[in-house]
């Protein structure tokens, strides 16, 4: 076993460059998400440090050249749902958004007299703090999906590989996420005063 | 292929929004929106929704010192 003062060896120090220079540019997006999952600084860094400490111990085998952030985010994934999940407290969730109409916000937001044009300055004008909370507050499987689709541009199959599901489930979960988010987004913009109501 | 109507339009727009049709379905939904206010202001809807996940849920800072800390653990720990 090496002490920690010795050098790398010259294998070793190859990977150490590659890592810093293909996966530390991806550490912000990874944190963003991090937090998202856990909802907390503290455990979002501590599950990036595994997340990376994990990815480094992979990364001799990983091919260069294939998907490198799909891969970084599938440990990402992994790393929370075994270790950091178990402790969370889940949190006061909305309720399912079976119950919720197919276009219930853009109902919402014609029947409250928004103008179709002015839809994009009543959601634009909530504040991220607000959006981020919503976003947190839907079902774990739903918020996964949505924070890979909308925030990370994975495409449905690439969430099916990160996630581990069939690309039918991704496409079920982000379509309920997206509508648990709508109910906690109008009941944001409701109680801005963004809406009437 | 005939003309789709509205409400297999909007059974698509979701799809539609997210880029993952195929070209031909791409195709029958794009030449349904340009005829039909109604579906057009529903896929803007679903499109500014996506906006605003994207913009409002991503680009937080990392905290201070947290990549040169990632950097140490790795260095420390052997593969």
């Amino acid at each position: 076993m090496a002490n920690a003062s010795s050098a790398p060896a010259p294998a070793e120090q190859d990977l150490l460059d590659r890592f810093d220079r293909d996966v530390l540019p991806l550490l912000p997006s990874l944190y963003g998400a991090a937090l998202r999952m856990t909802r907390n600084p503290a455990d979002a860094e501590d599950l990036l440090q595994e997340t990376t400490l994990r990815a480094y111990r992979g990364f001799a085998s990983f091919q260069e050249g294939t998907n490198l952030k799909a891969w970084l985010y599938r440990i990402l994934t992994n790393s929370f749902i075994n270790t950091y999940r178990k402790k969370q407290r889940e949190p006061k969730t909305v309720d399912g958004p079976e119950d919720l109409d197919e276009w219930f916000l853009y109902d919402r937001l014609g029947a409250e007299n928004v103008a179709r044009s002015a839809e994009e300055d009543v959601l634009q004008n909530i504040p991220d703090a607000d959006v981020k909370d919503a976003l947190e507050s839907i079902p774990e499987n739903f918020r996964m999906a949505v924070l890979l689709a909308d925030v990370e541009g994975f495409s449905y199959k690439e969430i099916a590989e990160i996630t581990g599901v069939p690309i039918g489930t991704v496409m079920s979960r982000l379509h309920r996420g997206r509508k648990a988010l709508e109910k906690a987004l109008y009941g944001v913009a409701k109680e801005r005063g963004l809406v009437d109501g | 292929m005939g003309d789709m109507g509205c409400q297999e339009t909007r059974r698509e727009l979701e799809r539609y929004v997210d880029g993952e049709c195929l070209q031909a379905l791409t195709v029958q939904v794009e030449t349904h929106l340009a005829g039909c206010a109604d579906c057009h202001d529903h896929a803007e809807f679903k499109r500014h929704m996506k906006l605003l996940i994207a913009t409002k849920c991503g680009g937080e800072p990392l905290p201070e010192g947290l990549a040169e800390r990632i950097r140490d653990r790795i260095r420390s720990a052997n593969p």
